[in-house]
């Protein structure tokens, strides 16, 4: 089963629009939604979630379809994290315990404070006085403490420094350890897609740039840095994307597509986003 | 077992995986029978992704290394020496290739190319 | 639901913490001055029925409603838990009216009936109005309208007082010259709850 279907979503602002998206996750997988900001990364989210009518496409998550009145029940099996919405501020992360022990069914108050703890966040302390991170500590505390079994997080390590991203990270990484557990999570910071992810999804623009297993773009594309004579024997249907300086160029390669003798370097995520962003901004 | 996932290795992860569990069940580290740790405990372990530790494991299958029982796990298959010595055959001359590819722009004969590996065969024997 | 007004009461704790003091000093008031006591003692209920607004204020500021539409809440539920508030609220209020007027000795006159009366009316509807304009233009102006409506209550309470005469209404036997405002102002509240589904919808779908 998947745990999230999307097939030919549209939405249409004045200014943007988010064309025909199709996106996939597998149920126990980790999805990243990589892409600048205003890409269409939490307008995806929160069509996913059935929050702002659409101008067409389907949506199913964890097998129901989003707009049917069963969805609502679903919604107990979902653990989201916003990038700037939060519980009202004058509430102590007790208070939180209490209210959303009666909103979800299945929440376990153990495990919130088990969190707090971890994240050495104080209980009885009004959290508008916390810093963007602790919030954001909150949210995930109590995004993971109703069992859900679908986590879906816009922007959540954004604004954290980097100990506690990995920390973050972790959690994340354990928490599919159950194959019934699947995260989609948008994030500006490639690099942190990189380290969590098993499927990347690229957005540029309100369009889908490219869906991949991650490794397997790792291992598609590579990098090369020639001086423009070298560059010429380079086949130009390898070139996926270039950076010219002064002395030479830095191009993106299919590795299957250029001959082993040139120097061939590892691509980051970073690497291959920035330059298929490039190369879609110009065409 | 111990296992090493670079990403700074151009080699890809799939391929170290795999690599590195075979030179386990080659050095008889892992023996016949032994259960592997199944492929998401693996894969979330070493913070990699589940799908290509799937990828390593079935293809270490395919060349007969593992055996899959079916909703008990992965098991070292007894060793085949003769597929054993077949598979490694096959890999040096899919480098062989790789060498053929990167001296002939060179232009190094055969000649110069045994002098190399005759230089590399006593670089290894000398501890 | 339950959890929708733990949210609200924890909200507001500060607030409800004033309030109360502040309706302590209106029972004192009208407790001393037991000419006007009834005009007065009308204000306690009708002051701790505008917190639902000022919940609404406080989830505008978090963005709350966001956040709770990811949450296995449905949009009647959501606004429903503003007018259970509001009526709490009036619960909580006429609570204290009664005390204040067991202490001031006149609980159990025709004129406690008729200050009951005049307050559930102005409280009903007041939220009445405040809650789907706020829903619908946003805290900011829905909270100048509450203040146009309030001042408007006011001229009409007086005017109904300047043509009824306080003292007849003390007379009148208690509450049944309200039956048809309160019958009038209940439908309009019921009118209300379905407006601001309305409008809460139309809010969050764009």
């Amino acid at each position: 089963m998947n745990a999230i279907e999307i097939a030919g979503l549209s939405k249409h602002y004045s200014g943007f629009s988010l064309q025909n998206l199709d996106l996939t996750l597998p149920q126990g997988a980790i999805l990243g939604l990589a892409g600048e900001n205003g890409a269409g990364k939490s307008t995806t989210i929160r069509l996913i979630m059935n929050v702002m009518p659409r101008d067409g496409g389907t949506v199913r998550v964890l097998g129901t379809d989003n707009q049917s009145p069963e969805f609502r029940a679903v919604k107990e099996d979902i653990g989201v994290v916003l990038d700037e919405a939060f519980f009202p501020l004058s509430l102590t992360p007790k208070e939180v315990d209490r209210v959303l022990r009666s909103a979800y069914r299945r929440w376990d108050s153990e495990t919130f404070f088990a969190y707090l703890d971890r994240f050495s966040l104080p209980v009885n302390k009004a959290f508008q006085t916390f810093s963007r991170g602790m919030k954001m500590k909150l949210a995930i505390a109590a995004a993971l403490s109703h069992d859900p079994k679908l986590l879906i997080l816009d922007e959540a390590t954004s604004g954290l420094d980097p100990m506690v991203r990995d920390e973050i990270l972790d959690i994340f990484n354990e928490f599919t350890r159950d194959e019934n557990h699947s995260i989609l999570i948008s994030s500006h910071i490639i690099s942190d897609l990189e380290k969590l992810c098993d499927y990347i999804a690229f957005l540029h623009q309100g369009r889908l740039v490219l869906c991949e297993e991650k490794d397997q773009l790792m291992e598609e594309y590579a990098i090369l840095k020639l001086t423009a004579r070298e560059l010429e024997a380079v086949p130009p249907e390898a070139i996926q994307g270039r950076r010219d300086n002064a002395y030479g160029a830095e191009v993106l390669v299919r590795r299957e597509l250029v001959s082993p003798g040139f120097r061939a370097e590892h691509a980051t995520l970073e690497d291959i986003i920035l330059f298929l962003a490039r190369k879609e901004g110009r065409s | 077992m111990d296992l090493i996932i670079s990403n700074a290795n151009p080699q890809p992860i799939y391929e170290q995986l795999y690599s590195q569990i075979r030179s386990a069940i080659l050095s008889g580290e892992l023996r016949e029978g032994d259960l592997l740790p199944s492929i998401r405990s693996l894969a979330k372990d070493l913070r990699i992704s589940v799908i290509t530790t799937k990828r390593a494991y079935e293809e270490l299958e395919r060349d007969g290394y593992l055996y899959t029982v079916a909703g008990k796990g992965c098991y070292v298959a007894p060793k085949d020496t003769e597929l054993v010595r077949e598979q490694h055959l096959r890999e040096i001359e899919s480098h062989m290739r790789q060498i053929h590819g990167l001296a002939t722009p060179l232009g190094l004969t055969e000649a110069e190319l045994l002098d190399m590996y005759h230089a590399v065969t006593e670089e290894e024997s000398t501890p | 639901m339950t959890g929708l007004l733990l949210k609200d009461i924890c909200t507001l704790k500060k607030q409800l913490r004033l309030y109360f003091l502040i309706c302590l000093i209106i029972a004192v008031v009208a407790g001393w001055n037991a000419e006007a006591s009834g005009f007065i003692s009308v204000y306690i209920p009708v002051f701790i029925s505008v917190l639902p607004g000022t919940a609404l204020a406080y989830d505008e500021q978090s963005k709350w409603d966001t956040m709770a539409a990811m949450m296995p809440y449905s949009v009647r539920e959501l606004v429903l838990s503003k007018y259970i508030l509001g009526l709490l609220c009036f619960i909580a209020g006429g609570l204290l009216l009664c005390v204040q007027r067991l202490v001031a000795g006149t609980l159990f006159t025709a004129e406690t009936a008729s200050v009951f009366c005049t307050a559930l009316i102005t409280v009903l509807l007041l939220q009445a109005l405040t809650l789907p304009m706020s829903i619908r233009f946003g805290v900011e102006k829905g909270r100048v309208l509450l203040l146009a409506v309030v001042a408007l209550g006011v001229v009409i309470l007086v005017g109904f007082e300047k043509i009824q005469g306080v003292s007849e209404l003390e007379v009148a036997s208690g509450a049944a010259p309200f039956l048809i405002p309160l019958l009038a102002v209940a439908l309009l509240y019921l009118v209300s709850i379905a407006a601001s589904i309305r409008f809460y919808r139309k809010r969050h779908s764009a």
